[in-house]
């Protein structure tokens, strides 16, 4: 309810009604008679009579509420607060009397002033925000673009305001987006939040950003504002992508030295089988014929003994040489067979020691690529080679399970476990190194661990790349 | 005098043999480096003894075997190559060769090996026999069970007992499916097919009394 005072020509109250008891904390009986300005902060007194008399003069009868601009009234107890109000006039007898309409508005001014202050607060945040802020309207033009949208983009907020959004964005990826966004506004998704997506951007010098984007869109007053926040990622994504690229390269590289490993290795192990090892046997049977034809009391037989001895050695250090250059019978007989030959020299060498081989039945007979087959064999023979001569083991396990797609190579052994620095390169001790840049060379996974009950456990899981077209 | 065929890829091989052959009063028939000449030429000129070598350039001696042996050609052949796997020991003997002699063996090695083959007798160089003897299960004289690890015997006595794998297992700190692989060898390394003839067998080399215990 609406306080209601009238005032005679000079001001002095003669109609106070509840509502402006309550509004002023003042009673009816006390303010009769008082003149209006007991009501009116000190300040605005001089000024309220020359209004109230102007408007005497102007033959006006009403102003409405609101006209009056934003006043203020003082209450009995002294308190000031807003008040809108609206002023009449009329003549009886003569005597002009004044009545105004009062209403407080302490309590809207005050929300207003909250908004206002959420607004500047808001405003604030999005000024000071590290991401850029766009917002624009349903027809895709920009209504607010915050000094990080100016720094990442090069362009000044007035320049942008009601441009269209498309000249954030890359020529070639305007006809997508804008479809994406009227799609987005018209879904019930109100956020995408950041990082669920890569947005590409274009600065003012028409270089192109990374930007993860968190978009909403929301609609105030019946008027849709879709509100981008986007942080430029460009330099991450760069890093990222030069990070990823020496990976590639590095694997590459690594591919590229065990290929030409197995290249050199097998070369060599052809000259030295087909050309030295075929020049010893002749010299073997040359040797041994000379000797059976010369004279057993020679003056020569004491050297041609040692030379004897000494062509021995040469076909023995060929012979092994070669076992050591060519994993025997991978090539011709597969992984499980190759391995079961290694196994089985290994145990001639080491009799206390059981080398135990369990191939499951799926993996017998499959053939892998040869370069897989030939750096899983390598990387058994080092994990077998590291139990039997630094892991004190006395049971070594080769285990071998796989189909087509895929198989797992694991050597476990029951010794004195990894020392803490095994899996770091000593000069001189390459083992673990090594057995890793095989695995990485033919793209599969390698891992050292100590076994269950002690020992080491070294795994290595290969799978073929998915066939084209395949799921 | 015995009449002999070499089959060899290397003619400085051949030429070595040839000598030493002839200078032991043998005579070389017929020489190849090729096997699908060899076959045609060892049927025609039918010696005595063959020497081949396993590896003929990009094929293989074990084709010259397969062969000779699908046509029942009745040549005594002795491998004569650079290399000892197991299972090619294995394969060659399976496949008809009555000799394996290592390349770069002494020459006198080679005159034995042949001496030997044409009485109708087997011949594998030294550093073969011991191959052999793992490849070739239930071969050999002796006490088969002394090729065999400690815990390989000890798992051996306790499967003659009667207990299961996953007993073993809990005994010898083994999962099953080990003990399982253990088993599996042990019978190949002693030529046995089934736990009734590992037991005979342990019984008969004293391993454990007849009975059981």
């Amino acid at each position: 309810m609406d306080g209601i005072v009238t005032v005679d020509a000079s001001q002095r109250i003669t109609l106070f009604n509840q509502a402006a008891e309550r509004m002023f904390r003042c009673t009816a009986a006390s303010a009769l008679g008082q003149s209006l300005e007991r009501f009116i902060p000190a300040r605005y007194r001089s000024q309220h009579a020359a209004h109230v008399e102007a408007f005497g003069a102007t033959g006006v009868t009403t102003r409405r509420m609101g006209q009056l601009g934003p006043i203020s009234g003082l209450r009995a107890d002294g308190e000031e607060f807003p008040i809108e109000a609206a002023i009449s006039q009329i003549d009886i007898d003569g005597q002009k009397f004044f009545t105004v309409i009062l209403r407080d508005v302490t309590e809207r001014v005050r929300a207003e002033e909250h908004l206002r202050e959420n607004r500047e607060t808001l405003a604030g945040v999005i000024d000071a925000a590290s991401d850029a802020v766009v917002s624009a309207d349903a027809q895709g033009r920009i209504t607010l673009f915050n000094p990080a949208a100016e720094r990442i983009f090069a362009r000044a907020a007035a320049d942008m305001l009601g441009q269209p959004l498309e000249v954030l964005i890359p020529q070639q990826y305007r006809a997508g987006h804008g479809a994406d966004l009227r799609r987005f506004a018209q879904s019930q998704v109100t956020r995408r939040a950041m990082g669920a997506g890569r947005v590409k951007g274009v600065n003012a010098r028409g270089e192109e950003l990374e930007l993860e984007a968190s978009i909403s869109h929301a609609t105030v007053n019946g008027r849709l504002t879709l509100t981008a926040i986007l942080r430029d990622v460009t330099q991450r994504v760069r890093a990222e992508t030069a990070l990823l690229k020496y990976q590639v390269e590095l694997s590459d590289l690594a591919q590229q030295l065990m290929t030409q490993e197995k290249v050199m290795t097998q070369r060599l192990a052809q000259t030295l089988h087909d050309q030295l090892g075929q020049t010893l046997t002749a010299i073997r049977l040359s040797f041994d014929l000379a000797v059976a034809q010369a004279p057993a009391e020679a003056p020569a037989a004491p050297n041609l003994r040692r030379i004897g001895t000494l062509i021995d050695q040469a076909i023995r250090e060929v012979r092994q040489a070669l076992v050591t250059l060519r994993p025997p019978l991978l090539d011709d007989n597969g992984l499980a067979a190759a391995l079961d030959n290694e196994i089985r020299a290994r145990e001639r060498d080491a009799p206390h020691l059981d080398i135990l081989l369990e191939v499951e039945a799926d993996a017998q007979a499959v053939r892998w690529p040869a370069d897989a087959e030939y750096a899983a064999f390598m990387v058994a023979r080092e994990a077998l080679a590291n139990a039997v001569q630094h892991a004190d083991a006395t049971l070594i396990r080769v285990l071998l399970c796989g189909n087509e797609s895929g198989f797992v190579l694991e050597v476990v052994d029951d010794g004195r476990g990894l020392a803490p620095t095994a899996l770091q390169a000593r000069p001189g001790h390459l083992g673990m190194v090594g057995m890793r840049e095989r695995a990485l060379a033919i793209g599969a996974r390698f891992t050292v661990k100590s076994g269950d009950e002690g020992g080491a456990r070294v795994r290595l899981h290969w799978a073929a790349a998915p066939q084209e077209g395949a799921a | 005098m015995t009449t002999l065929f070499l089959v060899d890829d290397h003619l400085m091989v051949r030429d070595g043999l040839r000598a030493v052959l002839q200078a032991a009063g043998h005579e070389v028939v017929g020489e190849a480096a090729d096997p699908t000449q060899a076959v045609a030429d060892i049927v025609r000129s039918a010696p005595q003894v063959l020497l081949l070598d396993l590896s003929l350039g990009a094929r293989s001696g074990f084709e010259v075997l397969a062969e000779l042996q699908r046509r029942a050609v009745p040549v005594r052949t002795v491998v004569l190559t650079m290399s000892a796997q197991p299972q090619h020991v294995a394969e060659a003997l399976r496949l008809g060769a009555v000799g394996y002699v290592l390349k770069g063996a002494p020459a006198s090695e080679v005159l034995r090996a042949i001496a030997l083959v044409v009485q109708g007798r087997r011949f594998l160089g030294e550093d073969v026999a011991e191959l052999a003897a793992q490849a070739l299960t239930g071969e050999g004289s002796g006490d088969p069970f002394a090729a065999l690890s400690p815990r390989e015997r000890q798992i051996v006595a306790m499967v003659v007992r009667g207990q299961s794998s996953a007993a073993v297992g809990r005994a010898l700190h083994l999962s099953p499916k080990t003990v399982d692989t253990y088993r599996s060898r042990l019978m190949a390394k002693l030529g046995t097919a089934d736990v009734t003839a590992l037991v005979r067998l342990a019984v008969r080399h004293g391993l454990v009394s007849a009975d059981g215990n």
